[in-house]
């Protein structure tokens, strides 16, 4: 009882001295916290940035890796992060642009990395395998398809933004 | 993975997957500007050179934080410690221990490690941005991944 008692007079000082004296200063405080808090977010949301990764003119029915850079803001900590992509004409021409991103522990896979699998990835670390589309290859350790890029052709270069797990088609 | 909260919660899920781990070395003098700044370079160097093995072989290779020593120290008590680091510290979790340094100096000592010792070539340009950096990187990771692979 005298406990709880206690504890809300102590919050009922702690508002006075904020909404009192510390008011003021502490809005000046929040203020810029809240931006910080809140950017990330909104960065987030407003969403993938899609970044130029390669000529379409380039692609081919092969997969090929690309790298590319991007500046990657967390909070108030700004850092350059490589991505990497395996992109391809599937049969219909369409590109299909795969994370390397192996689901098993996140080791990067390679197409045709293992030479009695020609026409899969292969992850090096603990021998996963996924076919051409990104299905993982039933009985390696992946239990998932490799995650797919949201992708979009823009004077025929290829932007890739973010990669999304594929819905169990 | 690495040595940063969300990693090591993924390690120790999987704690039995991930059998490597690579121990950057890096050393730091101020004699005079010239060295300072190469060993810089070079710190920078192996920085991304491991960050890239790591990034390609997260599941399975364990990237240490870089550990500094002083230029002009004693090697052959340097290469107590890091026996000690590697055989004492990280053996009981690993099995497969590498060393990686840009400093030719350990090279005459090489066989004193208990630890896999890998010398790689520091890239020498100041500029990390450009193609023929980017270009180095990926060379050299290639050729230490399959060495290190080689002992898989
Ligand atoms: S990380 Fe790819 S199989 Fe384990």
């Amino acid at each position: 009882m005298s406990e709880k008692k206690n504890e809300v007079s102590r919050r009922q000082f702690l508002n006075y001295t904020l909404t009192g004296v510390g008011g003021f200063m502490a809005a000046g405080i929040l203020a810029p916290m809240v931006r910080f808090a809140i950017d990330p977010v909104l960065k987030a949301t407003s969403g993938s940035e899609m970044s130029p990764v390669v000529d379409v003119s380039e692609l081919s029915n092969e997969p090929q890796r690309f790298d590319w850079t991007i500046e990657q803001v967390d909070a108030w900590y700004t850092s350059d992060v490589t991505k990497s992509a395996w992109v391809y004409l599937d049969d219909n021409d369409e590109i299909v642009a795969l994370s390397p991103v192996c689901k098993h522990l996140g080791c990067a896979v390679n197409w045709a990395g293992n030479s009695d699998y020609p026409d899969q990835f292969f992850c090096p670390c603990h021998d996963g395998r996924y076919y051409k589309d990104g299905t993982n290859v039933p009985n390696t350790p992946p239990d998932a398809p490799l995650d797919e890029f949201e992708l979009e052709v823009k004077d025929g270069t290829l932007y890739l933004g973010n990669p999304k797990p594929r819905g169990e088609a | 993975m690495q040595w940063h909260p969300d990693d090591l919660q993924g390690f120790f899920k999987a704690k039995e997957y991930i059998d490597t781990v690579i121990l950057p070395i890096t050393s730091i003098s101020f004699k005079n500007q010239a060295e300072a700044e190469k060993l810089a370079i070079q710190k920078k160097s192996i920085e991304i050179i491991t960050q890239e093995l790591e990034r390609n072989y997260a599941g399975r290779i364990f990237v240490c934080p870089i550990y500094i020593y002083q230029h002009a120290v004693d090697r052959e008590q340097e290469i107590a410690r890091l026996n000690s680091w590697t055989e004492e510290m990280l053996a009981e979790q690993f099995e497969h221990r590498f060393i990686i340094s840009h400093d030719i100096l350990w090279k005459k000592y090489e066989k004193q490690f208990d630890s896999h010792f890998i010398w790689t070539p520091s890239f020498s340009m100041s500029n990390f941005q450009s193609d023929d950096a980017r270009l180095f990187v990926k060379e050299q990771t290639n050729e230490l991944s399959e060495l290190i692979r080689s002992y898989w």
